[in-house]
């Protein structure tokens, strides 16, 4: 082996075509002396926020609105606390900002589906097959009033439940959110109650998400 | 699962184009996206080196027009330039990098198959847009060409060049036939490479490093410290087949070079869509730009060309000259196919 690659695989930090195994703090630190390790937290996290603003505003908004939370969190990268290894809170937080600006069309969205049964944000292709695909299909009848009972939540509570059914622990949402984890706590618990009371008593999460996950 | 979960579940995943729009966007600080170039890579036939025709004695004339080229492109000392390079150019630089890293060592004498296309404006040079094959070794010391379907070596143009001196190749020879398309023969640029294959592993390793060590390389007519470190880096990338290591290091160092910018939209010799890695040339090399293109999934090497502007009495953002890599293979010798 060369000098040249001894050395090259002493680097830190740089792309190998392996996983970088760097927690999200690390390249964001080293982001601000070499940018573009911001692209590595792209990778990880894009898909994730996009699908979470997809499923709050519909596809064509969450292509909008997923650059414009990486470029809201590449500007303020510098401020990024850096004992948090995950960047995921913060990431969710910018983009729920940003959807809150837009609640009016997240209420048009969440009914257009109550009402028409269409989801313009779902994956036409995906179809699932056998005992799966009944199942799904029996959830997807289940899907218009979901919808319409999430166009009815408080905006709050609707940002606390749709983090945690988003895959973030009460711990990360709360953060994300910036607020106690027991106000986090309240507003989950509170949206679950009217969600099933739209729902004619179907509970929307299970016993595991009721006891919260961190 | 739960129904919540099912709701978020049914979301269609985003699309490649979304994600790269947005990636883009967001390492450009926000800067609007660049709209599409027209393609103006650039393959610059003999900048220092000179174009050697050999072979067969009818291309005399394509050697003068070939000359003319290298006239248009002769270099010159140009004002250093400064300023930063695009994040965007650094992330294709560094993507660049880490496919080259993943590919398999190689030994100096290992032989290259390698099928091309050439292109020269008519104005320019011989054989426009012709296919060819050539096999080199991967220090570029030794080549072979196909002639009426026999291999044959590369006359060594050392007598021409660097007398005294063995052979050095840069970039692969080319294979042309006179205006006519009734003589066939090989030219190849040759020089004196500013780092020979057995001095690679001697190179900085740092890729910042590396990059300030090139462009402090005595290079004399080579124009500003940007567009030798640009041209010094394309001919070790386009002659040599290198430790995958060191490919990854040089093409990290082009990432750092100045006024170094990406076109995404870049199109080689051949028509096939890439990206390029391109740099403007100063008025006293016939301005335009020099860029090397890569493939947009493997990111492996697809091609390189030239484009001169008016100060070299050409059209604007005419390319004059390219190559484009079809296939290239590692094989067992010349002649040997992949």
């Amino acid at each position: 082996m060369s000098q040249m690659s001894q050395v090259a695989h002493e680097s830190p930090g740089t792309e190998r075509g392996q996983p970088d195994e760097q927690d999200d703090a690390g390249l964001i630190a080293e982001s601000c002396r070499a940018p573009e390790r911001f692209g590595v937290v792209f990778d990880r996290h894009a898909a994730a926020i996009h699908g979470y603003i997809a499923r709050r505003l519909g596809r064509d908004a969450a292509d909008d609105l997923v650059a414009e939370t990486f470029l809201v969190a590449f500007r303020q990268r510098g401020g990024y606390d850096p004992a948090q290894p995950s960047a995921r809170p913060w990431l969710y937080g910018i983009a729920t900002r940003l959807v809150s600006r837009r609640r009016r069309d997240e209420v048009r969205f969440f009914r257009a589906i109550a009402r028409t049964g269409i989801d313009p944000a779902a994956d036409p292709v995906a179809e699932p097959v056998a005992d799966e695909g009944i199942r799904r299909a029996d959830a997807r009848t289940l899907h218009r009033p979901l919808a319409g009972a999430l166009a009815g939540l408080a905006a709050a509570d609707r940002d606390a439940l749709l983090l945690v059914a988003d895959g973030l622990s009460y711990a990360e949402a709360a953060q994300a959110l910036g607020v106690p984890d027991g106000t986090l706590s309240s507003r989950v618990a509170r949206a679950r109650r009217k969600l099933r009371e739209g729902l004619g008593g179907v509970n929307p999460a299970d016993e595991n998400e009721e006891q919260g996950r961190g | 699962m739960t129904l919540l979960e099912e709701f978020r579940a049914a979301v269609a995943p985003p699309s490649e184009l979304t994600l790269t729009g947005a990636r883009e966007r967001m390492l450009g600080g926000g800067a609007p996206g660049r709209g599409r170039i027209s393609p103006r890579w650039t393959y610059r036939l003999g900048s220092r080196g000179k174009l050697a025709l050999t072979g067969l004695g009818g291309l005399a004339a394509a050697a003068t027009a070939a000359a003319v080229a290298i006239a248009l492109a002769a270099p010159g000392a140009g004002p250093v330039r400064t300023g930063a390079t695009s994040l965007v150019v650094r992330e294709m630089a560094y993507r660049a990098a880490a496919a080259a890293a993943a590919r398999p060592e190689v030994a100096p004498g290992q032989w290259v198959y390698w099928q091309e296309k050439a292109y020269s404006s008519p104005d320019s040079g011989p054989a426009p847009n012709l296919t060819f094959q050539v096999w080199t070794t991967a220090d570029g010391t030794d080549a072979a060409w196909l002639l009426n379907g026999k291999v044959a070596p590369v006359p060594c143009a050392q007598s021409i060049v660097d007398p005294g001196k063995s052979c050095q190749y840069i970039g692969q020879p080319i294979v042309m036939t006179d205006d006519r398309g009734k003589s066939t023969g090989i030219a190849e640029t040759s020089g004196k490479i500013p780092v020979p294959y057995a001095g690679l592993s001697a190179l900085p390793k740092d890729p910042v490093a590396l990059g300030r060590y090139i462009a402090g390389l005595p290079l004399r007519g080579w124009g500003p410290a940007p567009v030798r470190e640009f041209e010094v880096i394309k001919d070790l990338l386009i002659t040599y087949v290198m430790p995958p290591a060191l490919t990854a290091e040089l093409y990290r160092a082009l990432g750092n070079i100045p006024h170094v910018t990406v076109d995404r939209h870049a199109t080689d010799v051949a028509g096939r869509h890439g990206i390029g890695f391109k740099i403007a040339l100063p008025s006293e090399q016939g301005g335009g730009f020099d860029e090397l293109i890569l493939d947009p999934q493997t990111f492996a090497l697809m091609g390189q060309q030239l484009t001169l502007g008016p100060a070299a009495g050409a059209k604007a953002g005419q390319v004059v000259s390219g190559v484009a890599i079809l296939k290239s293979a590692l094989v067992s010798g010349p002649g040997r196919m992949p």
